[in-house]
């Protein structure tokens, strides 16, 4: 059963504002993940207030890191049913999870942050544990 | 007049330790009946070296659960605690 779409609006423009573009097919995934060189991060979104409201400032504050990765995408749990059920597909060690934080490197899962490690901190405490996962794995941000 | 969300567990992903089951899931509640878990892992504890195994698997893994709720009487509750407090140290 999906959420009403008017419920998550306003999660999911919060991250298209930061620069995500969102997955809505499994075709989206295929193309902008799986096929994609370089470092994807896929957001699985959601409405859960306990985690899905820390995680969504904590990007924000990774995304001002000195790494970060080439592409930021996002699906949304409990809403792009296909997309998030294909996504999860690609780690099949992790269990589902929402929110979520998984990053991508030529294709290849290289980082995932599950709901457990986010639910109860603070939006800083997300940030960098995203920081790290961008250090260890994407190419610094360029400044002229 | 309260509501769950004002639980300090509530939401939070915990480790619910009886004599002979672990159940891992999301607090929702408790009351005289017991405590209240959602999306739940209920796994048979064989020894401790095997709970403390599992345990820090699903620290770092995440949950997956095999029972969408469960009420564990707080008689056979022995400990509530976060999974992530069970993280592997390094």
């Amino acid at each position: 059963m999906r959420y009403p779409e008017h419920m998550t609006a306003p999660m999911r423009q919060e991250l298209v504002q930061m620069g995500f573009s969102e997955l809505r097919t499994p075709e989206d995934v295929q193309t902008e993940v799986e096929k994609s060189s370089g470092t994807v991060l896929v957001f699985v979104n959601s409405v859960c207030g306990c985690a899905g409201g820390i995680a969504r400032p904590g990007i924000a504050l990774a995304l001002s890191h000195t790494h970060v990765p080439d592409k930021l995408t996002t699906i949304f749990a409990g809403m792009d049913l296909d997309a998030v059920e294909y996504t999860r597909g690609l780690f099949p060690d992790y269990p589902p999870s929402s929110p979520q934080a998984v990053l991508f490197k030529d294709g290849k899962v290289v980082e995932v942050v599950q709901r457990h490690q986010i639910e109860g901190s603070h939006p800083q405490e997300f940030a960098g544990l995203l920081a790290t996962a961008f250090e260890k794995h994407c190419q610094p941000v360029a400044t002229d | 007049m309260g509501s769950h969300c004002d639980l300090p567990l509530h939401g939070f992903t915990v480790v619910v330790e009886t004599d002979k089951v672990l159940y891992i899931g999301r607090y929702h509640s408790e009351s005289e009946r017991g405590i209240l878990l959602n999306d739940v892992d209920a796994h048979d504890v064989q020894d401790e070296t095997e709970k403390l195994e599992y345990l820090a698997k699903s620290a770092k893994f995440g949950v997956f659960k095999n029972t969408d709720q469960v009420q564990v009487p707080l008689d056979r509750v022995s400990s509530v605690r976060k999974l992530i407090e069970y993280t592997p140290k390094g």
